[in-house]
This record gives structure tokens, sequence and C-alpha cells, in this order.
């Protein structure tokens, strides 16, 4: 390929660069999100206590709730959100008949964390997010925390 | 009562994995669920999808529905981004199937030759508007680039204009790299035999 060659393709690229076609942008964009928003991810239901673990009623007792199991993953990634150096990788519900029978939440961490720790910590801050989603159905769900990796930067959002 | 929650939040509000996150703590977020961490992507890399997207297939509309199944399937599928490609390869792969599959799909209409719009043939840019010699540069190029191969087209734009390199273009478009570079001599030896008069 010589010189001119070269010349004329690098002026297509650099006219494609210039062009504005990415003034249409916003609009797609905007689309974008409306579709996102509205594309649910495969779910299940979990069934959740009307009873609070203090034994406060957040429903008349024949009432029934049941969450999306979505809705607690995203709840448990919400709680797990402050804690320094860590950052869930997967949360994965273990749902037996509706019944959430355990959960596994795998995190990353940086370098330098203490790991054990960090696990402990993990496991006692899901454990307090899923009595708040779950109420009483919570008690005695076990929580298996595991580290699958350990980067440089701090991973956490 | 039975309340059977969509997405959302139970708990009080969260700081957010904003615009400067990483892709990797993006990714991680949105996998779990977290609509807006997906959102700076589809910010990040939208544009530049749309640009690649807007040059494969005929007309904006078009272009637009491209971008918006990548990235509906993107969201739905971020559990198999394993990570071995950057996202942007990742995303750009997404992208260049799916037009494919709009491109293969509108194949069969009838259409009047003389009105065949090539793939980014109508796009002036407004600014061009204003320098008539660019303006005519794009449509030529517009209608050089209509005349190559999907392959060829895919392959020129992904490493000339969107920056990925032989092996991303090659894992993007699941071709071998030897095969990318192929494509890539045939389309640039098209493009400017086919531009030769702007030489």
């Amino acid at each position: 390929m010589t010189t001119d060659d070269d010349t004329v393709t690098r002026r297509a690229v650099e006219a494609i660069h210039a062009t504005s076609e990415t003034d249409a942008w916003p609009a797609v964009s905007a689309t974008v999100r409306h579709r996102v928003r509205r594309t649910p991810r495969l779910s299940q239901p979990v069934h959740a206590s009307t009873q609070t673990l203090s034994g406060t009623a957040r429903f008349a007792p024949s009432d029934r709730l049941d969450l999306s199991d979505t809705v607690v993953v995203d709840v448990l990634r919400q709680a797990l959100h402050d804690i320094p150096g860590t950052a869930p990788h997967d949360i994965a519900l273990t749902v037996d008949a509706g019944r959430c029978v355990g959960v596994r939440v795998d995190i990353v961490s940086a370098f330098g964390t203490d790991l054990l720790a960090a696990a402990g910590r993990v496991r006692s801050v899901v454990g307090a997010a899923l009595s708040e989603a779950l109420g009483t159905l919570s008690v005695s769900v076990p929580v298996d925390v595991a580290v699958v990796d350990v980067v440089v930067d701090d991973p956490s959002p | 009562m039975a309340v059977h929650s969509g997405p959302g939040r139970l708990a009080g509000t969260f700081a957010r994995p904003g615009s400067e996150a990483g892709d990797a703590t993006l990714v991680r977020a949105a996998r779990l669920g977290d609509r807006e961490a997906f959102e700076v992507v589809v910010e990040r890399y939208g544009p530049a999808l749309y640009r690649f997207a807007r040059r494969m297939v005929r007309d904006h509309d078009e272009a637009q529905d491209v971008v918006q199944e990548a990235l509906v399937a993107a969201w739905r599928g971020l559990e198999r981004f394993d990570g071995r490609s950057s996202l942007a390869t990742w995303l750009f792969g997404i992208t260049s199937h799916k037009a494919r599959d709009s491109l293969r799909r509108r194949r069969p209409e009838p259409v009047d030759p003389d009105l065949l719009t090539r793939p980014g043939r109508d796009t002036i840019d407004r600014s061009a508007l204003s320098n008539p010699e660019e303006a005519m540069f794009l449509s030529d190029l517009a209608e050089a680039l209509g005349q190559l191969s999907e392959r060829q087209r895919a392959v020129w734009l992904l490493t000339q204009v969107e920056g990925l390199s032989t092996p991303e273009a090659a894992q993007a478009l699941r071709m071998s790299a030897d095969a990318v570079r192929g494509q890539l001599a045939r389309a640039r030896m098209s493009l400017t035999t086919r531009l030769e008069a702007w030489r």
C-alpha cells in the first residue's frame, strides 16, 4: 500500500470521526434506557414473612409477601456496597418450593484486604439485609461467602 | 395480599457506580441487576456502537434498532460476559451480529435498485453541508463502504475507525486473526481504488 493509499484511507477515518452522526445518540440512548428498564431478567418468587424478626407485623397475618429473587439480590448487592476493599461478584439464592434456603456470595477483594474479616463482614451484612427483606423466613438461612478474585485496584464501586 | 415485586429497592438510597467507575466494576454491578450501572455502560460505549452500526446498515432507523437490540441483548446476557475480551470488544461483537441479522432480514424485500440505499449512504453531516467537498467525499466514502462485503466493512470499521486491535476484531467477529488481516487488506485495497479520485 502506498503513502497515497494511506492518505485516502486516513482521510476516510478522519471524515467518519468528524461527522456528527453521534448527534443522533441522545435520542437512541433514551430509547435504549427505556427498553432496558422494561426488560426483566428471568426471576422466581421468594416467600417473605409478614413478620419481622422483632415480631412486628409488616402486614396482616393472612397476607402473603413474595419478592422476586432479583429484588432480593438487589437488596443484598446494595447492602454490600459500603464494605471497603470488597465488591460482590455474584450473589445466588437457593430457592426450594418458594423459600430461600441458602445464599452464596462471591466477592472480589483488593490486595491487602484481610479476607477472613471481609468474609465475616459480608456474611453479617447479608444476614442483616436478608432479615430485612424476608423477615422471619431469613432465620437459619446459611450464607456462604467465597473470595473468587483478588485485584490490584479497589473493586468497590 | 400477594406482592410480587419487580425490580426495585426495599432499602434506602445507596451510592452507585458512577461514570468514573471502571468497566469491571460496572459489569459486576450490572450483572447483579444494577440498571444504573448498565446505563453508564450504555453512555460510555453507545455512541461508538451507533457509529459502527450506522456504517454497517442502511439508515439511521435501522442502526438505532441494531444498537437497541444489541444493548438489550447485552443487558440480558451479562452473565455470559466472562471478561476474556474487553467489554468494548464484547459489545462490538454483539452489535456486529445484530447488524448482520438486520441486513439479512431485510435483504429479501423488493426494492427499486435505483433507490437502494447503501449502508451509510444517506449520511451527510450537517457541518459538511457548509463544506461541499467534504460532503462529496463522505458520500463517495459511504458508497465505497457499501461496496465492501459485510465482513470487510466490519473489519475495516472496527480496526480503522473504532481502534480495535486485530485480535480484538477477531474476537468480536469470531474470525481468526489471519482472516481479519486478509479482510482488512482487501477492504483497504477496495476503498483506495473506489476513492481513487480523492487521492
